[in-house]
């Protein structure tokens, strides 16, 4: 099927008389593509109306010039008013954040502030009822900070979903979201953690995602927490 | 034959054309389906979450239902328990567990045996069935500890697929296998009544409540499978379709029956499967273009049947509203929740749409919506839940209900009814069936249910009304393909009843 537009025989014999055209001195710096995107999407939504109403205040103008003339015949003339210009009616619809989306924002919020408030002795204690409820001691652990042996332990936890693919503040997120009611130490170990400015491991999610989930190569999850 | 009194007649002084009105339709729809834009769509996510977020929203109901039931579920003196993990389970105890159903089929696609056969054979052919009367296929109960095999004469007689969350009850057997003698599903979700979201909607705005007089007659029609392709210019029919929604053919009887259809629905399959040229790899040069030439390479891409498409319904929209779901064969993503076609798709029609593609849920529907597959809204109160095939096309691969093609219509609607009463749209998604990873929410768990729901691209036109236990009525129907057969669905808004319109060529 050919091309719709077709072009014209192009070559010298068409163009003979016309001089190049030049493109020195044109700035033509090629843009990043993603403030390109963000400025289209405004552009989508919003100045058109800006067009719209600057053309209609062109076009208004010359009438107030106009009248004058056609009352002219008979009667004073008046005194011109401004033309107003309203602004288009507005089609949008009052957007109604879902009230499961609004509680569960605010619950997390909460959840976060509760989290941030809380003592180092209470996670310390949280963890030693943890271990307690273990049979058996854990080995190979000598060198692994406590912070650390907790989220691992929240990672392993089945019951929370699985823990690849994801970063552990997501994980608790959905977790809370679920009403599977995670603890809220963990919460607060993460956002300590998330908060450290030394973060060990090479990669950018290093801490942040599951640790077999680093040992198995999974890299720079691209959507943060 | 149709009375021709209005056809054919002497030229008369007085005679007098009225101008005929649509009834107006009443459209709110729903974005269940719509996948997050640009930087938040990742697809590095696992699909095991699916798996657990469908897990862990049916869990309570399901528990609730066999709870209830099972109380004093009694054999031989000894009582059911509630066991909490499938691998809980022990020998001769009774017991019973909430999972997930997987399905291990013979000929189900293994990407293990792929890899292996990847350096020796050329790719296996698309497989119609993955079941084979050789071969048992083997259901397994899963949970997030771990698999457990099923067994017993329950499972034959259910229709069970990968991603049905229930309840099995029954006990382990010396094999080791779980043997089933009970089986609870979540069954149909709550029913919104009519008009609900509309009037919760109108409440908020302006506070007073909304009178809604029935209008009799109204209908909506349903087409799907149009399949316009660049080469056939089988024009004829889509012609007749157009002039009949139009209120343009038939004489006056009709042109007033046609006012009442207040808007099009068309279910996917718009373009016709063998549009794309495949350019052989490797075995021809390719050859140098001695120009640079701008825009698309004219072999492989031919625009005619998006522009067929578009033509179409540039032509229906000043008269009809049109919601188009976009099908397997569509310009659209690939994996479900496919998304809508985007609208640079159709300069013509596009005018008739909003231009917020990002939040359309923002603005005011357009009379042109193009909308994802599976799809879901409200249109005269209704809510209305429909595909455009795909999800109850891999489910008949699973089983054998209604010879090796399905031709036979009992089998889709066996098929619809049991998506609406596991409560999931697409429970084969993501293992046979391709999808999105979702990591937050699992979209395809219907938490409503539907007042009607539909699937496109069907081998033939079938309906039925299903019931629930609360009251709840849904009417199913399958969309036939137009291009075989030339048939659209009425469905009437008042009592939703479906009936079909054929549009045929004599002597053909």
């Amino acid at each position: 099927m050919p091309p719709k537009t077709r072009r014209a025989a192009s070559g010298p014999t068409a163009r003979a008389g016309q001089s190049m055209l030049s493109f020195k001195g044109r700035v033509s710096k090629p843009t990043d593509s993603t403030t390109a995107l963000k400025n289209a999407k405004t552009q989508l939504n919003e100045p058109a109306k800006e067009i719209i109403t600057s053309e209609i205040v062109k076009q208004s103008t010359p009438e107030p010039e106009v009248q004058p003339k056609q009352t002219g015949k008979g009667k004073a003339p008046q005194v011109e008013s401004p033309v107003r210009i309203l602004p288009p009616p507005s089609r949008k619809k009052k957007v109604r954040r879902s009230a499961g989306e609004q509680n569960e924002a605010a619950a997390y919020e909460a959840a976060e502030k509760q989290a941030n408030d809380l003592s180092d002795a209470r996670i310390t204690k949280f963890w030693k009822a943890e271990e307690n409820k273990r049979l058996a001691p854990q080995i190979h652990q000598q060198g692994v900070h406590m912070h650390e042996k907790i989220l691992r332990h929240f990672d392993l936890s089945s019951e929370y979903g699985p823990c690849i693919g994801i970063t552990r503040l997501r994980r608790w997120k959905r977790a809370r979201a679920l009403s599977l009611n995670p603890p809220i130490e963990v919460l607060a170990v993460i956002l300590r953690e998330e908060a450290k400015e030394n973060r060990k491991g090479g990669t950018r999610d290093a801490g942040r995602i599951a640790y077999i989930d680093e040992l198995s190569g999974a890299r720079d999850l691209a959507v943060a927490a | 034959m149709v009375g021709s009194q209005s056809l054919l007649h002497e030229w008369r002084a007085d005679d007098r054309y009225g101008e005929r009105k649509r009834q107006p339709s009443a459209y709110n729809p729903l974005y269940s389906y719509r996948l997050p834009q640009g930087e938040k769509r990742q697809y590095a996510q696992q699909f095991a979450d699916m798996y657990f977020l469908r897990l862990q929203k049916l869990k309570a109901t399901v528990e609730a239902i066999a709870a209830q039931d099972w109380e004093d579920y009694e054999i031989a003196g000894e009582r059911a328990q509630r066991v909490e993990r499938v691998l809980d389970v022990r020998q001769g105890e009774l017991s019973w567990v909430v999972g997930t159903i997987y399905i291990d089929l013979p000929l189900k696609p293994n990407v293990l045996e792929d890899v292996s056969k990847d350096h020796f054979i050329s790719g296996p052919p698309p497989r119609t069935s993955y079941y084979s009367t050789d071969g048992e296929p083997q259901v397994m109960l899963e949970d997030n500890s771990g698999r457990l095999r099923l067994a017993g004469v329950m499972l034959k007689q259910n229709l069970l697929v990968t991603g049905v969350i229930l309840a099995a009850l029954g006990t382990e057997n010396a094999n080791g296998d779980f043997e089933v003698l009970d089986i609870h599903i979540p069954d149909l979700p709550q029913q919104p009544p009519r008009w609900k979201r509309d009037d919760e909607e109108r409440e908020e705005e302006d506070g007073m409540k909304v009178d809604r007089p029935a209008t009799k007659g109204k209908k909506i029609a349903f087409v799907s499978g149009l399949e316009i392709s660049g080469t056939d210019a089988d024009t004829m029919h889509m012609s007749l379709l157009t002039e009949y929604l139009l209120g343009e053919a038939l004489d006056d009887g009709e042109q007033d029956a046609a006012t009442n259809i207040s808007r099009l629905v068309i279910a996917g399959n718009s373009i016709a499967p063998e549009v794309i040229v495949n350019q052989p790899v490797g075995m021809e040069e390719v050859k140098r273009p001695k120009e640079k030439k701008y825009g698309y390479d004219a072999a492989a891409y031919n625009p005619a049947p998006t522009t067929h498409l578009d033509n179409l319904i540039s032509e229906l929209l000043p008269a009809i509203p049109v919601t188009l779901m976009s099908g397997e064969f569509d310009p659209a993503s690939y994996g479900l929740p496919q998304q809508p076609i985007h609208p640079a798709m159709f300069p013509h029609s596009r005018t008739y749409a909003t231009t917020n593609l990002v939040h359309p849920e923002q603005e005011e529907p357009g009379w042109f919506e193009s909308v994802t597959n599976p799809w879901d809204g409200d249109i005269e109160g209704w809510r209305m839940l429909g595909n455009s095939g795909q999800p109850v096309d891999d489910i008949l691969k699973y089983v054998d209900l209604g010879g090796p093609d399905g031709t036979d219509a009992e089998g889709r609607l066996e098929v619809m009814e049991s998506m609406l009463r596991w409560r999931s749209s697409a429970p084969t998604a993501p293992d046979t069936l391709w999808s999105y990873p979702f990591q937050d929410r699992d979209p395809f768990v219907l938490s409503k249910c539907p007042h009607v729901y539909f699937a496109g691209n069907q081998p033939r036109f079938d309906t039925a009304t299903i019931e629930g236990s609360s009251g709840q009525q849904v009417r199913l129907f399958t969309i036939p393909r137009f291009r075989e057969t030339g048939e659209i669905v009425l469905l009437d808004t008042e009592t939703l009843e479906a009936e079909i319109v054929k549009f045929d060529i004599h002597g053909e």
